[in-house]
C-alpha cells in the first residue's frame, strides 16, 4: 500500500479516526494493528520477517540490560546485530553474493544453485532493520532503558508511516512518544496535512513527470547520447529528491497528524556548498545513523588520518551497499567516499594556505560556484545510482559530452514529439517545458526555505491567502499528476 | 476540536467541493463533443441494419472505408481495441440487431501480444456495454468494481485519467508521438527502418502471445457459434520494412494459434504483403493511408463476398513466410 495509492488515501483517515477514537492508553494498540495491516497489505508473508526482527531486538535489549558483565552485554549485542543482519542478508543480498561469486569463479561454484530471492525482498527491510538495531545499540551504550512492553516495541519497529522508507528513527526519540498521552490538536493536524500535501505534490507532480524522461533514457541508454543523457541525469537528480523527500514529507506529515514528531530527512541538499555538507542535508536519518552507529564506533576522526580515510570509505561503501544488492550502488558509495576524501584534503589545503580566498569564501559568487560544483558532482554520481548495470553507467558517463555543441545549437527541438535531436525523451514539448518550470518552482520553494520552513510560512498567512494556496496545491496535484502510479524509488531498498 | 475549528473545516471542504463541481462542469463541456464522437458509431449502428460486423484496432480502422463496403457492413473498429473490446462490441451488436451473420476480426501478429493486452481500461466500453457480467469476466474484475466504474462514468473527473485528459484539453495539448500525419513514402529508407524497428519492437517485443487473450478468443469463438455468427479473420497489410523486422520475432506462434482454430473460421484472409512494393499506400509503417485503404477495401469486399457466397472454408494461409495468398488477378488490378 504505497502512499500514492487510493488504498492509502482510504486507509489513513480510517486509522487516524480509529486512533483518536481509542482511549489514549490503548492508542498504541490500534496503531500497531494498523501498522501490521499496512505492512501485510504488500504481502502477508513479509510480516513474519518483520516480527522476527522485532523479537530478536526486543530480546537482545532485555538480555543486554540484564547481563552482568560487559562481555556478556557485548555477546547479546552481537546476537542482536547478527540475527537482524542475517535476516537482511538472507532476504536481500544472498542472491547477489552467490551470483557475484559465480561470475568471479564459475568453476568452483557450479553446483550452488540457490533460488532467486531477488523478487522476494521484503519491503522496507533495510529501514526497519536499522531502526531496530539502533535500539539494541542504544541499550548497549546505556542511552536508554530496555522496552519491556513487546507491543510498544513492535510498534516502534513497524510504525506504518516509517516502515517502508523511513525516516529511520532512533529509539531515544520515538519510543518515549508512544507512551505520551496525545490529544487531538487542530493546528498540529493541519500542519501534518499540509506537509502530506506538499509531499504528494513533490512525488506525483514533479518526480513522476521527470521519471518519464529518466525511465525512457536510462531504460535504453545506448540509444541516446550527449544532451539527452545530460537532461535525463539532471532530471533524475531532481526526481530522486522529489520522490524521496516527497515520501519523507508524507511520512512525517502522517505521523504528525497522529501526534508523533519524526526527524527531518532533507534540508535543501542541492544547495550544499560541499560534499560533507550535502551529506549533512541528504537522507539525514541514514547518514546520522551511519555516523552514530558505525563511523564513531570505528574511531571516527580521532585515530589519525589513515584510519579516518578508512572509516569514511567503509561508511560510504556500506551506505552504497545498503541501498541495494548491485555493483552500481557499491560504485556510487565508493564515488561519494572518494568525493569526501578529496573534500577533506581540499579543506586542509584551504586552511593551510589561509590566503585571501578564505575571506572571499562568503562572497555570493564563490558560494554560487561551490554550490554548482557540488551539484554537478552529485548529479554525476547519481548516474551510477540510477543505471541498471555498471556498463550502462559507464556508457552514460562517457557519452555525456558527445555532439554537445550540435545539441546545444538545436536545443529548441527538444521535446517536440518526433524528436530531431536526442531521440524521443517521452514528453512532448509542452510537458518538457512544464517539467523545467516545476524544477524552477521547487528551487524557488527551497530558496524560501532558507529562512523559514514551508509549513511555518504557510501557517503565518491569513486565511484569504492560505486557503487559495491549499486549493491550488490540491487541484495542482490532480491536474498535473501523471497517472500510472510510479512506485517510490526508496521502497525498493 | 473547537466549534470554530469544525466550522472552518466544513467551510473549507464545502469550497473544495464547489470548486470540484466547477471543474467537473467545465470538463463536461469540453468533452461533450468527444463523448458524442465516441458514441457516434453506436448511434449510427442503431440506424443501420448490417449483416457483417467489422471489428479491430487502428489497422482495421484505417484500412476499411465504409462507403465502399456498403450498407451490409458496419465497422466498430477503433484504435487500441483488443479482443476484449471486440467481444463486447459484438455482444452489443448482436443484442441490438438480429440479422448479424458474419464478423470480421483481425489476425494481425500483435493480436495476442502484451502490447495489445495493455488496454485493460473498460471505462470507454461502459458507454455502450450493458453486459456487466461479460465485462467482469473479460477484464477479470469483480462485479462490484464494474458497477462502481459504471457509476463513475457519470461522474466526471473521478479518475486520474480524467484529470490527465482535462490537463491536455486545458493546454490544447495532444500526445503526438505516434499520430504524426506524415506520409510513409516521404520518409528516407533509414527513417522507414527506424520507425519500423521501433513499432515492431513495441508491438511484438514483449511476449507475442498472452494466453489470456488467446483464451478470450476461444470464448469469442464459442459465443459466435452459439449465436450462429461466422468468423472471418483478416490480416491487414503492413510495409515491407515492418515485415522484415517482424520476422525476427516468433510469428509462427501467432500463426499456430490461428491454425489450431482454423475449423472455427469461415475463412482467413492474409494481406500482410500485398502492398510491399507500394510504400505510397501507407500512412506509417503498419497503417494504410486513404489511397491504400481505397484499394484495400475493394479487394477485401470482393474476397469477403466470395467467401460468403461460396461459404467454403479456404485453407489457412497464415504461413508466416510472407507469401501472398490472394489470386493473381487481384494483384493485377493494382
Amino acid at each position: 500500500m504505497p502512499f500514492n495509492s487510493l488504498e492509502y488515501l482510504i486507509f489513513f483517515p480510517i486509522v487516524a479516526f480509529v486512533f483518536f477514537s481509542f482511549s489514549p492508553r490503548y492508542r498504541w494498540l490500534g496503531l500497531l494493528i494498523g501498522s501490521y495491516i499496512f505492512y501485510a497489505s504488500a504481502k502477508p508473508a513479509y510480516v513474519l520477517l518483520l516480527f522476527a526482527c522485532t523479537l530478536i531486538n526486543y530480546l537482545a535489549g532485555i538480555l543486554i540490560s540484564q547481563a552482568g558483565t560487559a562481555k556478556a552485554k557485548g555477546f547479546f549485542l552481537f546476537i542482536g546485530i547478527g540475527g537482524s543482519l542475517s535476516l537482511l542478508i538472507l532476504s536481500k543480498y544472498l542472491t547477489f553474493f552467490t551470483d557475484s561469486l559465480k561470475s568471479i569463479c564459475p568453476y568452483y561454484l557450479p553446483a550452488c544453485n540457490l533460488p532467486d530471492m531477488s523478487l522476494l525482498v521484503p519491503l522496507g527491510i533495510s529501514f526497519y532493520t536499522l531502526q531496530a538495531l539502533s535500539y539494541s545499540i542504544d541499550v548497549y551504550q546505556g542511552k536508554r532503558e530496555p522496552e519491556y512492553n513487546l507491543g510498544i516495541f513492535a510498534l516502534y519497529v513497524s510504525f506504518f508511516p516509517l516502515i517502508l522508507s523511513g525516516p529511520i528513527e532512533r529509539s531515544t526519540r520515538l519510543l518515549p512518544q508512544f507512551r505520551k498521552p496525545i490529544s487531538f490538536d487542530y493546528n498540529r493536524v493541519a500542519s501534518g496535512l499540509r506537509l502530506m500535501m506538499w509531499g504528494f505534490f513533490q512525488k506525483v507532480v514533479i518526480a513522476d513527470r521527470l521519471a518519464i524522461v529518466v525511465n525512457q533514457v536510462y531504460g535504453n541508454p545506448t540509444e541516446y547520447k550527449g544532451i539527452s543523457l545530460i537532461i535525463a541525469t539532471f532530471f533524475f537528480t531532481f526526481q530522486i529528491y522529489c520522490d524521496f523527500s516527497g515520501y519523507s514529507d508524507i511520512a512525517i506529515g502522517t505521523a504528525r497528524v497522529m501526534g508523533y514528531e519524526v526527524m527531518n530527512n532533507f534540508q535543501r541538499p542541492y544547495f550544499s556548498k560541499s560534499i560533507p555538507e550535502f551529506w549533512r542535508r541528504w537522507h539525514i536519518s541514514l547518514s546520522t545513523w551511519f555516523r552514530d552507529y558505525l563511523y564513531i564506533p570505528l574511531g571516527g576522526n580521532r585515530k589519525g588520518s589513515l584510519k579516518l580515510y578508512r572509516n569514511i570509505m567503509i561508511v560510504f561503501i556500506l551506505s552504497g551497499f545498503w541501498h541495494g544488492a548491485n555493483w552500481t550502488f557499491m560504485f556510487w558509495g565508493v564515488l561519494h567516499g572518494f568525493y569526501m576524501l578529496v573534500s577533506l584534503w581540499w579543506s586542509k589545503i584551504r586552511l593551510n594556505c589561509k590566503t585571501s580566498l578564505s575571506n572571499e569564501g562568503n562572497s555570493l559568487v564563490i558560494k554560487l560556484v561551490r554550490v554548482s560544483m557540488t551539484f554537478l558532482l552529485i548529479s554525476f554520481a547519481w548516474i551510477f545510482f540510477r543505471a541498471q548495470t555498471l556498463s550502462d553507467a559507464l556508457y552514460i558517463a562517457t557519452h555525456l559530452h558527445v555532439d554537445i555543441w550540435y545539441f546545444l545549437m538545436n536545443i529548441g527541438e527538444l521535446g517536440g514529439g518526433r524528436e530531431v535531436i536526442g531521440g524521443n525523451l517521452g514528453l512532448n514539448h509542452f510537458e518538457f517545458i512544464l517539467s523545467i518550470l516545476l524544477i524552477c518552482f521547487l528551487c524557488s520553494v527551497h530558496m524560501l526555505q532558507r529562512k523559514i520552513s514551508l509549513d511555518a510560512f504557510i501557517s503565518r498567512q491569513p486565511t484569504c491567502i492560505r486557503w487559495p494556496l491549499y486549493y491550488c496545491l490540491i487541484f495542482g496535484v490532480l491536474l498535473l499528476q501523471k497517472p500510472g502510479t510510479q512506485e517510490f524509488i526508496y521502497i525498493k531498498f | 476540536m473547537t466549534k470554530r475549528d469544525i466550522f472552518q473545516t466544513v467551510l473549507f471542504l464545502s469550497i473544495l467541493l464547489c470548486l470540484y463541481f466547477c471543474f467537473s462542469f467545465h470538463f463536461l463541456s469540453l468533452t461533450k463533443k468527444d463523448r458524442n464522437s465516441k458514441m457516434q458509431p453506436f448511434n449510427e449502428f442503431i440506424k443501420s441494419d448490417p449483416r457483417i460486423i467489422i471489428l479491430g484496432d487502428s489497422h482495421a480502422l484505417n484500412a476499411v472505408i465504409m462507403p465502399i463496403l456498403g450498407a451490409k457492413y458496419f465497422s466498430f473498429a477503433q484504435g487500441g481495441d483488443n479482443i476484449r473490446q471486440m467481444f463486447l462490441k459484438l455482444d452489443y451488436a448482436i443484442q441490438e440487431k438480429k440479422n448479424i451473420r458474419y464478423v470480421v476480426i483481425p489476425g494481425d501478429y500483435n493480436i495476442f501480444s502484451m502490447y495489445r493486452n495493455l488496454n485493460k481500461d473498460y471505462a470507454p466500453d461502459l458507454l455502450y456495454a450493458k453486459n456487466h457480467v461479460l465485462i467482469s469476466n473479460l477484464y477479470n474484475e469483480n462485479h462490484v468494481s464494474v458497477i462502481l466504474r459504471a457509476f463513475f462514468r457519470y461522474a466526471p473527473l473521478a479518475t486520474a485519467d480524467d484529470w490527465e485528459k482535462y490537463f491536455f484539453l486545458l493546454t490544447n495539448n495532444q500526445q503526438t508521438e505516434e499520430s504524426t500525419n506524415t506520409n510513409y513514402e516521404h520518409l528516407s529508407q533509414s527513417e522507414k527502418e527506424a520507425s519500423s524497428v521501433k513499432r515492431v519492437r513495441s508491438q511484438l517485443g514483449n511476449k507475442i502471445i498472452q494466453s489470456e487473450l488467446v483464451s478470450i478468443l476461444d470464448q469469442f469463438i464459442a459465443f459466435c457459434k452459439k449465436k450462429h455468427v461466422k468468423i472471418i479473420v483478416v490480416r491487414y497489410p503492413f510495409s515491407k520494412e515492418y515485415g522484415y523486422y517482424a520476422k525476427k520475432y516468433p510469428l509462427n506462434e501467432v500463426d499456430a494459434a490461428f491454425q489450431a482454430r482454423t475449423s472455427h473460421f469461415l475463412t482467413i484472409l492474409n494481406y500482410e504483403n500485398i502492398f510491399f512494393a507500394r510504400s505510397h499506400f501507407f500512412l506509417n509503417t503498419d497503417h494504410l493511408n486513404d489511397e491504400g485503404a481505397k484499394y484495400f477495401t475493394e479487394i477485401l469486399k470482393v474476397d469477403i463476398e466470395n467467401a460468403i457466397s461460396q461459404d467454403i472454408k479456404s485453407i489457412s494461409v497464415l504461413s508466416g513466410d510472407l507469401r501472398y495468398p490472394m489470386p493473381v488477378t487481384k494483384r493485377g488490378r493494382l
